[in-house]
């Protein structure tokens, strides 16, 4: 059987051109890139999948062609386990800079630059400064809030907004045509309102629905939607409320330690697992918060996450 | 016998005594250009920490044939000349008059030393220190517990190295090692009780895996351990019905406190409370361990009273019939051994995938591997991702 590539890859946009609606950002982007060495740092803000990590990959092709990879650093301060590993890589990458590639600067692109405490972010804005002559940076967000001023006082902002249903649609009845896939016109619809614009995952919706076969109907949309929108925290918070605490702790500990996640990593999920699970209450919020706080204050994983589960496990109990 | 099936080859290998082994790897190399004046070394240990498997692995490393010889081998200077004899040959015979014979450099391991020295055995040990003052030889010495009366000399002598008990944890590793290569399906609750209950001893570890992968139900006497300082602290805690009490016992054990409360939660997880006397507990264990972090990186050590005292009043919440504390590995440390190498396919492919999808490992685990599970179920294949890769991620995800 011949293997295929992701949708969310292979039709990912390599030119500016080729982006998905954002209009005035691509025309206000293009103005810039016009004069390249004026590039300056840039804030992308806006819900996931609207294309700010494609736009931003379009840039480095812009600026350094088939050559992006090596003036290109990415990194997700997710990831980063604090700033320090941020900063060496920064540093590390920026050191080295050779005029005669011709190239204006180096770029570095770090996405989900608000899950970075305050505190961080003023460290960044030091390392910005610092490497300013040699590197410029895309930071990218979901909440430009959470981005303190004295960096988005620095960065050209640009605030991507959530896509077009008929964009949306348009975009993926394209590919279907491309691949050869029947669709009704209204579950092309249900997958833009059930992935709530987001076109990463309408993509993959959309991928997973063409991999049945015949026609793509919404009830198949709905159908698999149902499947794979949930995350593993689903399987542990209903461990908790079938089998109770000590079995829920320990699969938890084992989904965490398998596929490498954070606490803070497990909380988001599990604000993700308990509002699908129709679950979230003013009570629950307040706990997620609690213990994303906790976390990031610095408390041990093993500790604040058993914690965190048995205040769950209280509040769905009463 | 697994015990030999697997002894560690290399240095690499060897789990535990990180501290003794660079020694040992810088007393090597110094003894190889040389530039110490010791004869040899001397391991110092109890039983199963590693020792022999030390020296197996050092001399493997570093190119040397390793003859192994222990008390009963050691009676009389003949009876260890004949066991060298294949070896001797080169030590004895002139080295220029046998150049087509590839010489390698000769490790002799003398284990037990406390149990020969100061007998008859002694012309014997006479005969190899001789070799080793010659430089014949490298000689590795090793004992659970040196009088040092009665070898003052071999102290003298020899490089001290200690090796200490393993850790739980580092038992586990080992077991889990073995159970990966014989494919053996051995309950997480066994695994546990082995590594808690061989007291750092690898060698008792490994062979009562063996015994239960054999079908031998586990020893009843391999009972759990409820004195070590720490489960008395922990226990004494939880039964304390006097706040002074508990501050006291907090104050003068010798447990950390993070050991403390992070012991009481493993505890407080494994008993069987009301869920809400649980959360409240736990809400308490977890805002202790805020505040004991705070203490650490920012140094203010001016709180360390008031979380003493936090500590102590929540562990007077703690029904002292109903939560008792075994010893044991952690269930998080215990998942982080147990699930390492599935942790570790799994981190290969993240990483391949974070690579080509320019999005966080959540977003991976969250908006593309249940579609890529989804995919692989209906017979499509992804490129870049083997049929093993997706068997690794369906095993886990469905």
């Amino acid at each position: 059987m011949p293997s295929e590539l992701m949708w969310v890859e292979k039709y990912r946009p390599k030119t500016l051109d080729e982006v998905i609606d954002q209009r005035e950002i691509i025309i206000g982007l293009k103005k810039m890139l016009n004069e390249v060495s004026e590039m300056p740092h840039m804030l992308f803000s806006g819900p996931p999948g609207t294309g700010k990590t494609t736009v931003a990959l379009c840039i480095a092709r812009h600026l350094y062609n088939d050559a992006w990879r090596d003036h290109t650093l990415e990194l997700n301060a997710s990831d980063e386990r604090g700033i320090d590993v941020i900063r060496n890589k920064v540093k590390a990458f920026s050191q080295f800079f050779d005029r005669t590639l011709g190239i204006p600067f180096k770029l570095v692109i770090l996405d989900e630059a608000d899950m970075m405490t305050s505190e961080a972010q003023t460290a960044l804005r030091r390392i910005m400064e610092m490497t300013a002559r040699t590197t410029r940076f895309i930071l990218i967000c979901n909440y430009l809030s959470k981005i303190i001023s004295p960096i988005q006082s620095r960065c050209a902002v640009f605030r991507f907004k959530k896509l077009d249903r008929d964009d949306v649609v348009k975009y993926l009845s394209q590919i279907c045509e491309k691949e050869g896939v029947k669709y009704d016109e209204n579950a092309l619809k249900e997958i833009y309102e059930i992935t709530e614009g987001d076109l990463r995952r309408a993509l993959n919706l959309l991928q997973s629905a063409s991999s049945l076969k015949g026609k793509i109907t919404i009830e198949i949309v709905r159908k698999i939607a149902g499947e794979v929108s949930g995350n593993f925290m689903i399987d542990v918070l209903e461990t908790l409320i079938k089998e109770g605490y000590s079995p829920a702790r320990k699969k938890l500990f084992e989904y965490m330690i398998t596929l490498g996640l954070s606490g803070i990593d497990v909380i988001r999920l599990a604000m993700d697992a308990l509002d699908f699970m129709g679950k979230m209450n003013p009570k629950i919020a307040e706990i997620l918060a609690t213990y994303d706080f906790r976390l990031v204050e610095g408390g041990n994983e093993e500790i604040q996450l058993s914690a965190f589960l048995a205040a769950i496990h209280n509040e769905l109990r009463s | 016998m697994w015990v030999e099936k697997y002894r560690p080859k290399t240095l690499a290998e060897v789990v535990g005594n990180e501290q003794a082994k660079s020694e040992f790897v810088k007393w090597l190399s110094d003894w190889k250009k040389r530039k110490v004046k010791e004869l040899g070394v001397f391991f110092i240990g109890p039983q199963g920490v590693g020792k022999t498997s030390l020296a197996y692995a050092a001399a493997n490393d570093f190119g040397y044939q390793f003859i192994e010889l222990n008390a009963s081998d050691v009676r009389t200077e003949s009876a260890i000349l004949r066991k060298l004899a294949p070896i001797s040959g080169t030590i004895s015979l002139d080295s220029f008059s046998s150049s087509e014979f590839i010489r390698k450099d000769i490790m002799v391991f003398l284990d037990e030393v406390d149990g020969i020295y100061g007998h008859s055995d002694r012309g014997g040990l006479g005969a190899i220190m001789e070799l080793a003052r010659q430089r014949n030889i490298l000689l590795i010495l090793s004992a659970n517990f040196p009088d040092a009366v009665k070898h003052k000399e071999l102290l003298k002598n020899f490089k001290r190295i200690y090796l200490h008990p393993l850790s739980p944890r580092q038992i586990l590793i080992i077991l889990k090692r073995i159970c990966e290569t014989e494919h053996l399906n051995i309950s997480a609750d066994i695994l546990q009780k082995i590594s808690m209950k061989s007291r750092g001893d690898a060698r008792f570890a490994i062979n009562t895996l063996h015994m239960v992968a054999m079908g031998h139900p586990l020893p009843e006497d391999l009972e759990v351990n409820l004195t070590t300082p720490l489960a008395k602290t922990v226990n004494d805690l939880i039964q304390c019905k006097d706040h002074m009490e508990a501050i006291n016992k907090i104050s003068y054990s010798l447990s950390r406190i993070d050991e403390i409360y992070r012991a009481l939660s493993e505890a407080i997880a494994n008993s069987n409370l009301d869920t809400s006397k649980r959360a409240e507990i736990f809400d308490l264990i977890s805002k202790i361990d805020v505040f004991m972090r705070k203490i650490a990186k920012k140094g203010q050590w001016k709180i360390l009273r008031e979380v003493i005292y936090l500590l102590a009043s929540t562990s007077l919440l703690i029904p002292g019939d109903r939560v008792r504390y075994v010893e044991k590995i952690p269930d998080y440390v215990f998942s982080k051994v147990i699930y390492k190498s599935r942790s570790e396919k799994f981190n290969e492919i993240i990483n391949s995938l974070k690579r080509r999808l320019h999005c966080s490992r959540r977003k991976i685990v969250q908006y593309m591997l249940p579609y890529l599970a989804f995919l692989a179920k209906n017979n499509r294949r992804i490129s870049g991702l083997s049929k093993d890769d997706i068997n690794v991620m369906l095993s886990v995800l469905t």
